[in-house]
């Protein structure tokens, strides 16, 4: 079955309150879609609704050529993998990957060669008897990953699978969701609030804000041409700086107005160069504040003189400057991004 | 947490007295009933235990006494226990599947059918018991089984304790299962029931001790002595017109009818226990 998915002007709400916006899009088969906001923008309720677990309040939803808006969730061919990972806990770990076969009638030995297989993927062959509780949270983690890949379905969607483990072993497995989804192809769609995560795994990206789609494109788009403030702001970090110019500032520091309006200027981190003197062009004063040492970078945190912004800029060297040190911020135009103050939408010249 | 010696035999004293308290009645009831009323009535009441156990038990047991219509009390056990089974079976069944309804599907009326159910438990048997007995009479089932269970074996207590236990499992757990393919019972038979296991140990063991002490409900809706339970003999044996109450075979079926719901506790206790700590999910 083609595993296209395609969404038609989407639309959920729960009485009078609208959760999701007219949503449309198309996600090619084997695309890996990460769907990435702040908590309360609708994200969860975006994947239930692909999952069938919600109802769709309007629009369609496809799946190859098939109209699934109104197919019950168990007919949908779809696996989940829940944040919480939501294992049968009396059941072994064979039993619950096990699960969704055997309700579905495959053959005996045709359940056992897909859980092994699945088990061998994952790392949780010596694993199958036990029962989830005696299990950690990696582990467990893997068997929810298991269950849902004996399915073989025709859709992954994830909800935050990561966002229960540590550090050190979300980056692992990170890593191997992605070379998994790589080697099977399956079209995934993968919810997140955490933007490396929604970085490194995606196809495309989908920032969701307040329920409404703010930016669709791939990893790198996003980065490079947020189409909003709120884009910007949310991909990246540290986070984008941002300063309002008045038109006069705007004359002064960018050679010429870029709007008859005052505008929101972004500049990332990484694209500031320090100097000890003022010079022509974007130059702002500004005081140091804190220098926090990642080891491999520097993050310098300094407050703009005359105003309350604080900017962050990020330094592959050990900084010459100290805190408390007032130095020039410099940041070339051709690494500038403009907003439209009210709108919030990207000025493009 | 440790603690101190003294405070570990202050612990022991206080348990002992406890039991002590607890058990001195059983233990005067059993040594009554291993004497002859004769010696019952003669002051002081022995301390020891008689010599009569065997002929009272096997008489109350097995050849019945006239004042209970000649019915052995083996046969009452037997109705009590059956009695006792089925308003806790049918209290567990019922509850359970009405928790289930209430807390996984979504209904018109949903909330006023739990404040119903829930507004039940404060109304007693008794209030009831008039017009429960009209209809039990009217459907034919009076000196029947079903008559002494079926208006039992619905409970407000138990469908809120379900209830509550199964708002607490993960809403992602019944979520799994649709996505996984189970229909509604198909999840309530695999996920729902595995898990209640321990409540429903617990509940189980707690309604058949209230089905075993049904007094007033079987007084009223049965008549012929075969369908009588043990607690009415109890009462039947006290109630001897003329003549003085046989304490000793009294006593024997007050041991006798204690014995079974014992059994009952002993062999439920393991999953009763936990039922009642375990919070383990």
């Amino acid at each position: 079955m083609m595993a296209t998915l395609t969404l038609k002007q989407l639309k959920k709400s729960y009485d009078q309150v609208e959760v999701l916006h007219y949503i449309d899009l198309t996600i090619d088969e084997g695309e890996f879609i990460v769907v990435v906001g702040p908590s309360g923008c609708g994200k969860s309720t975006f994947l239930r609704l692909l999952a069938g677990l919600e109802t769709v309040t309007e629009g369609e939803l496809w799946l190859g050529d098939k109209n699934i808006t109104h197919t019950p969730a168990k007919s949908r061919n779809m696996a989940m993998v829940f944040q919480n990972y939501a294992l049968y806990p009396h059941m072994s770990v064979f039993d619950n990957m096990a699960y969704g076969l055997k309700i579905r009638g495959f053959a005996k030995n045709d359940i056992k060669a897909r859980v092994e297989e699945a088990a061998e993927m994952l790392d949780l062959s010596h694993l199958l008897k036990r029962k989830p509780r005696q299990l950690s949270g990696g582990q467990r983690q893997r068997v929810a990953m298991g269950r849902a890949l004996v399915r073989h379905p025709s859709v992954f969607l994830f909800d935050e699978p990561l966002s229960n483990l540590d550090a050190k072993l979300r980056v692992d497995t990170r890593v191997k969701i992605h070379k998994l989804q790589r080697r099977l192809g399956i079209t995934s769609v993968y919810v997140t609030h955490d933007q490396t995560e929604a970085m490194t795994l995606a196809d495309r990206l989908i920032v969701l804000n307040k329920g409404y789609v703010e930016q669709i494109g791939t990893p790198l788009e996003l980065y490079h041409h947020p189409r909003t403030k709120f884009v910007a702001s949310f991909i990246g970090s540290p986070a984008m700086n941002f300063i309002e110019l008045s038109v006069d500032e705007q004359r002064q520091k960018l050679g010429k107005a870029v709007s008859q309006e005052p505008v929101c200027v972004g500049i990332r981190p990484e694209h500031f160069q320090f100097l000890l003197e003022g010079q022509a062009g974007f130059c702002l004063k500004a005081r140091v504040d804190m220098i926090e040492a990642l080891g491999h970078e520097y993050i310098v945190f300094s407050k703009v003189l005359g105003s309350d912004e604080e900017f962050s800029v990020r330094l592959k060297e050990k900084p010459v400057v100290t805190e408390g040190d007032e130095v020039f911020l410099y940041a070339p135009a051709d690494k500038m991004h403009f907003f439209d103050v009210t709108s919030g939408v990207a000025i493009n010249l | 947490m440790k603690s101190s010696r003294a405070s570990q035999y202050a612990t022991h004293a206080l348990l002992i007295i406890g039991l002590l308290v607890l058990l001195l009645p059983i233990y005067f009831a059993f040594v009554a009933s291993t004497h002859s009323v004769k010696a019952l009535l003669t002051a002081p009441i022995p301390f020891w235990p008689g010599h009569h156990f065997l002929s009272n038990y096997a008489t109350v047991l097995f050849h019945g006494v006239k004042t209970l219509g000649g019915e052995p009390v083996w046969h009452l056990l037997w109705n009590s226990f059956w009695m006792a089974f089925f308003i806790a079976a049918g209290k567990v069944v019922v509850s359970l599947l009405s928790a289930f309804a209430l807390v996984y599907f979504r209904f018109p009326l949903r909330t006023l059918g739990f404040w119903l159910i829930f507004l039940t438990l404060m109304l007693p048997v008794q209030v009831r018991i008039v017009p429960t007995f009209q209809v039990v009479a009217q459907l034919g089932m009076l000196n029947h089984f079903s008559g002494l269970c079926l208006p039992l074996i619905a409970s407000a207590t138990a469908t809120f304790l379900f209830r509550q236990f199964f708002m607490t499992m993960p809403r992602e757990l019944c979520e799994a299962a649709k996505m996984d393919g189970a229909g509604p019972m198909r999840f309530f038979w695999d996920i729902v029931l595995p898990l209640s296991k321990t409540n429903i140990a617990a509940l189980f063991v707690i309604m058949f001790v209230y089905g075993w002490n049904q007094y007033l409900w079987p007084l009223i809706a049965t008549s012929s002595a075969n369908m009588s339970t043990v607690v009415m003999g109890i009462q039947k044996l006290a109630l001897a017109a003329d003549q003085v109450p046989s304490w000793d075979l009294i006593m024997a079926t007050a041991i006798l009818a204690l014995i079974v719901p014992v059994c009952v506790m002993l062999i439920m206790q393991r999953w009763f226990v936990k039922g009642l700590v375990d919070t383990e999910k």
